[in-house]
């Protein structure tokens, strides 16, 4: 398998504005995610993260700028592109009447995932809802809404998948799975960008990062060259770097 | 005054200072005022409708002080009836979900709670009480008489009801430690049809008070003199003799007791100790999903989905590509979720049914009466089966991420209720007609005009939705300019269907009127440009429905 670095981009951003009437939420992005990399997203508050994340999946629409996904241009080819991605938002709502089981169903046959039904039990068990496969969408508790999220993105090969906060409500058994399928599905070849603002998830997982700050990137590249663009943390963790790149003063000392 | 009175009574000001605020900003801009002009021309004529004096002399001066009074009493009894119902469905103490956390958490004390919940119910009760003081002005010889006493009975009801809701929510929890679930559901159904059998036998069966075989001033008079009616009604007769006084003499010493009844209620209730924590709680969330439903322009049922039995298995009526995954996932939603209201829907197609067909004496007027059911049937069962867009607003999101085009989505959402509504009205059409026996080829097309007038008339009212996807439900800001936008937006839809039933029927009602043509010829020309035009009007607005659904704004929840 080829290196995160040679893979071809699974997902291509150019200068992506979005814009709610008069305010500006992102202005001028451009960033690449590779096949087999974790790109982690990181900014304060209403830097522009969701929006971005969103924009990516066809939730919002682009006005401005190139979003390309897996080489199909999102305002080209919509469906193409979406065929490609899955998107985990960071309260995901499953649908009230639907057991798990047939949440998992209803994703193999929008995503046209054939053979789907080994990789949904093993999934199941994975994040530990096989006793639960009966329970419905109505009856989750968050971190079983999130756990559910996840099997629903992971079922298939998905060339891209978008995270907005992915271990909110999770129990540490929970997060502990999470972390690891995150993992295994970069290794298997997705890209996967990850928002969060637990900076030690970003730092222990993300191979490279992007750092949003008011709608604009301050930062796009890996941690070694995040610590070259800010001289003064040569030996920093992503916290101080966070810290530095967005103007928010030094980290309170441990 | 303790237990944290004072910060309650600053919220309560602040609340209210709040809600003024919020209605004038929405006057501010231009939409707003635009919307607030056609809801408040409903609000005057609705209020001009109950202010207006009628031509007619008052009901009291025909029927007598006496029969007045026992009326307006078994119409509060009636009031009160319904409102004790609603009190088994929202037991304990209402706050909204937004606040319960925060209040509960507070260092407030629990009766501190509830006379700021009665501080609430008095000024709601208040605005329905004007309009209920105002229906009592046109009942009563005396209008300022009739205004005040149905003013303070409406209050009282209202008061009476939160009472009796913190006492069946104190109930239940000690019934909860006996019994782990207790069936409310069962024990509401049980005194439902208890009293309904109480009336039945009192009412109907009662030697000298029926009023199918009596006249109703002869049914009333029966209730004044029966003893157990006349005990029952006993609480209302002070507000009944305020509204029906014909003197100050009489009027002022039963308002006396209706007031001092009032008070008595209102104290009573104000100094509860009863711990309504976890009923609150349940009645809250309970109360926040219906609302939400409200919102999105559903009824307040069909909330919680009910598991089936395993070896229940929705069905993929629509393949099993994409679309028909979607199809799927709405078809489960209404197995699960909505079985009272098809079981209702049907009950009321069934009447309906039943009533039309029992008049076709000749087999022609079958076709009328088919009509009749479709029409009917068309209008009521869209309205009353809605599992459409307004279930997925919470969705949309996700909905916009999926890989089809929104025309498909927006198709294969529909298409469970459209199925759904067309075999309920069909199997009308088709019931009335072969108790008639004229099911023959006419059938099918007009079966087949049925599902077009469905899917045109859903897809309608989605659109007009996702284009304007917010409803008027009870607490929503901007009262005005909600009553406004509904009376435009259905203005917009009904003119629309009729514009493409118009279109549909005019070739026949041309070829019958112009040419004069033979009925068979007509039918036919009739059937063919109303299929045509159905047929080009339901693609024509599944193409309009993905369109508004690709412009849907999913950034409006922010």
């Amino acid at each position: 398998m080829t290196s995160p670095a040679q893979a071809p981009p699974a997902l291509v951003v150019r200068g992506f504005t979005k814009r709610y009437e008069a305010f500006v939420a992102v202005q001028d992005l451009a960033f690449e995610a590779r096949a087999g990399e974790i790109l982690g997203l990181v900014g304060p508050n209403g830097a522009g993260k969701t929006s971005t994340l969103r924009s990516i999946a066809g939730v919002l629409p682009v006005a401005s700028g190139v979003i390309s996904v897996c080489g199909h241009d999102l305002a080209l080819a919509e469906q193409a592109a979406k065929r490609c991605l899955r998107w985990i938002p960071d309260d995901p709502q499953p649908f009230e009447a639907l057991t798990i089981d047939e949440h998992l169903e209803f994703t193999a046959a929008l995503y046209g995932c054939a053979n789907w039904r080994p990789q949904a039990d093993e999934l199941l068990a994975r994040f530990e809802l096989s006793e639960k496969r009966d329970a419905l969408g109505g009856e989750l508790s968050r971190g079983m809404r999130q756990k559910l999220a996840m099997c629903c993105a992971w079922l298939g090969a998905p060339q891209l998948v978008l995270l907005d906060e992915p271990l909110s409500g999770l129990d540490p058994r929970g997060i502990r799975a999470a972390k690891q399928a995150i993992l295994e599905l970069a290794a298997r070849g997705a890209a996967v960008i990850l928002s969060s603002h637990l900076l030690e998830l970003i730092e222990a997982l993300a191979s490279r990062l992007l750092i949003l700050d008011r709608g604009r990137c301050v930062f796009v590249g890996t941690l070694d060259e995040a610590r070259a663009a800010f001289p003064a943390q040569q030996r920093g963790s992503l916290e101080e770097i966070f810290f530095a790149a967005t103007g928010g003063g030094s980290a309170p000392q441990a | 005054m303790n237990g944290g009175d004072a910060a309650v009574r600053l919220l309560l000001r602040l609340k209210w200072r709040g809600f003024w605020r919020r209605q004038a900003r929405r006057l501010r801009t231009g939409k707003g005022l635009l919307l607030a002009l056609p809801g408040a021309l409903l609000v005057v004529w609705w209020g001009a409708a109950f202010l207006i004096p009628s031509e007619r002399s008052p009901l009291a001066a025909r029927l007598g002080p006496e029969l007045t009074e026992g009326l307006i009493q078994v119409l509060l009894a009636g009031l009160t009836l319904v409102t004790f119902a609603n009190a088994f469905s929202f037991r304990g103490l209402y706050i909204p979900a937004s606040e319960i956390e925060t209040l509960f958490a507070a260092p407030l004390s629990r009766p501190a709670l509830v006379r700021m919940r009665m501080a609430i119910t008095l000024l709601r009760s208040a605005v329905g009480a004007v309009f209920g003081g105002c229906a009592a002005m046109r009942l009563a010889s005396e209008p300022l008489f009739g205004f005040a006493g149905g003013f303070v009975a409406f209050v009282w009801i209202a008061v009476l009801g939160q009472g009796l809701s913190l006492l069946l929510g104190s109930a239940e929890n000690r019934v909860a430690a006996l019994f782990a679930k207790a069936p409310v559901g069962l024990l509401r159904s049980a005194g439902i049809a208890c009293t309904a059998a109480l009336l039945y036998g009192l009412i109907v069966e009662g030697p000298d008070m029926s009023p199918l075989t009596r006249s109703p001033l002869d049914w009333l008079r029966g209730i004044s003199q029966a003893p157990l009616l006349g005990a029952l009604l006993a609480p209302f007769w002070p507000f009944a003799r305020a509204v029906a006084a014909t003197s100050a003499a009489e009027f002022w010493p039963a308002f006396g007791g209706a007031v001092a009844i009032l008070g008595a209620s209102l104290a009573a209730v104000a100094q509860s100790t009863v711990d309504y924590r976890e009923t609150a709680l349940a009645t809250s969330a309970e109360l926040a999903r219906r609302l939400a439903r409200m919102r999105r322009g559903l009824g307040a049922g069909g909330v919680q989905a009910k598991r089936l039995p395993l070896s229940w298995r929705t069905p993929w009526l629509f393949g099993r590509g994409p679309f028909g995954a979607i199809a799927f996932a709405k078809s489960a939603s209404i197995l699960r979720k909505a079985r009272a209201g098809v079981v209702f829907a049907v009950m009321v197609m069934a009447a309906v049914t039943f009533f039309a067909s029992r008049h076709v004496e000749r087999p022609a007027d079958a076709w009328g009466a088919a009509a009749l059911v479709a029409g009917f049937g068309t209008f009521y069962l869209t309205l009353g089966l809605r599992y459409d867009f307004r279930e997925e607003l919470d969705h949309l999101g996700a909905i916009r991420a999926w890989p089809l085009a929104s025309w498909r989505i927006f198709a294969a959402t529909l298409a469970p209720q459209v199925l759904l509504v067309s075999l309920f009205v069909d199997a009308g059409v088709a019931f009335v007609l072969a108790r008639a026996g004229e099911i023959d080829a006419r059938f099918a097309l007009l079966a087949l005009a049925v599902t077009l007038a469905v899917s045109v008339w859903v897809a309608i009212d989605n659109i007009v939705f996702l284009l304007a996807p917010t409803r008027s439900a009870p607490g929503n800001d901007g009262v005005l300019q909600n009553a406004g936008r509904s009376l435009l937006l259905g203005m917009l839809r009904s003119l629309t269907m009729l514009a493409v039933v118009a279109a549909a029927a005019a070739p026949s009602l041309v070829a019958i009127q112009i040419f004069g043509a033979e009925l068979d010829f007509a039918f036919g020309i009739g059937a063919a440009s109303a299929l045509a035009v159905l047929g080009a009007c339901a693609v024509a607005s599944v193409a309009l429905g993905g369109w508004a659904l690709a412009r849907f704004d999913v950034s409006r929840e922010r």
